[in-house]
């Protein structure tokens, strides 16, 4: 089922996709590849009990790290989310008013959840019991 | 939404090959990450009306049903973050011809995964 019509529009909505785009998503998966493990084994391997507001605060407000571990991890993330829906939703639409609805609406997202994340990780640090 | 689900479905059957698979199983993954991230952060956002919310809400969640979509997200995770690594090597190290073997890789480390993940699932919830 491989036609040349269709990998002439395979070629059409990769070109669409861009260069960065393409290369950023793999270099920000490389890195959530290490951040997620970490993230992970900090929380389920290398902590006894339950996960609680105090044990949370405690570990964000020990150190500045651990700030900055999880402010470029917001940002990683959702980046790499975002980035991977655009590509989805530009094998979709083709349409010169599709595309610029699918890049103000994916920035637009992005940047709101990236800001809720930083908020989060703000009040998280903050928590007192 | 449908016509989307019934595309991806039609893509698989009609070309079946390792490498459809691996790219199906990746968009589908990253689709349910992208939820999953929304979700994650809906949780921790219960962080801004105090530590008692935010303890309630992590309370609520360890009843079976969440551990198990916990462990449902771990081998999610897993698989998209095994077959990213295989999608770089093949790009990058110009591997297209050990696509498949690297798919074979790529699931039997998710199954690795699956596997202890189910046994940490069911010690905690048989316990």
């Amino acid at each position: 089922m491989n036609t040349a019509g269709d990998a002439a529009r395979a070629d059409a909505a990769a070109g669409r996709r861009g260069f960065w785009p393409w290369l950023l998503q793999r270099v920000s998966g490389l890195f959530l590849a290490y951040f997620v493990i970490v993230h992970v084994v900090m929380l389920h391997f290398l902590r006894e009990g339950e996960i609680d507001a105090s044990g949370v605060a405690e570990r964000l407000r020990e150190s500045t790290t651990m700030q900055a571990f999880y402010a470029v991890f917001v940002v990683l993330v959702v980046f790499h989310a975002f980035n991977g829906l655009r590509g989805i939703a530009l094998d979709h639409v083709s349409s010169a008013s599709g595309t610029r609805a699918v890049r103000v609406t994916v920035w637009a997202l992005g940047l709101a959840i990236v800001i809720y994340g930083f908020v989060v990780l703000h009040a998280l640090t903050g928590l007192r019991s | 939404m449908v016509a989307w689900v019934r595309g991806m479905i039609d893509e698989v059957r009609l070309n079946l090959s390792p490498g459809v698979l691996a790219w199906a199983l990746h968009r589908v993954t990253g689709i349910l990450l992208a939820f999953y991230l929304l979700a994650h952060l809906a949780v921790l956002g219960t962080s801004l009306g105090g530590a008692g919310g935010f303890d309630a809400a992590m309370g609520g969640l360890r009843s079976p049903f969440f551990l198990f979509l916990e462990s449902a997200i771990v081998v999610i995770v897993a698989y998209h973050m095994f077959n990213g690594v295989r999608v770089m090597i093949i790009e990058f190290a110009g591997l297209t011809r050990q696509q498949r073997q690297l798919f074979r890789l790529v699931v039997g480390g998710a199954v690795s995964v699956m596997a202890f993940t189910g046994w940490v699932f069911f010690a905690r919830v048989l316990a």
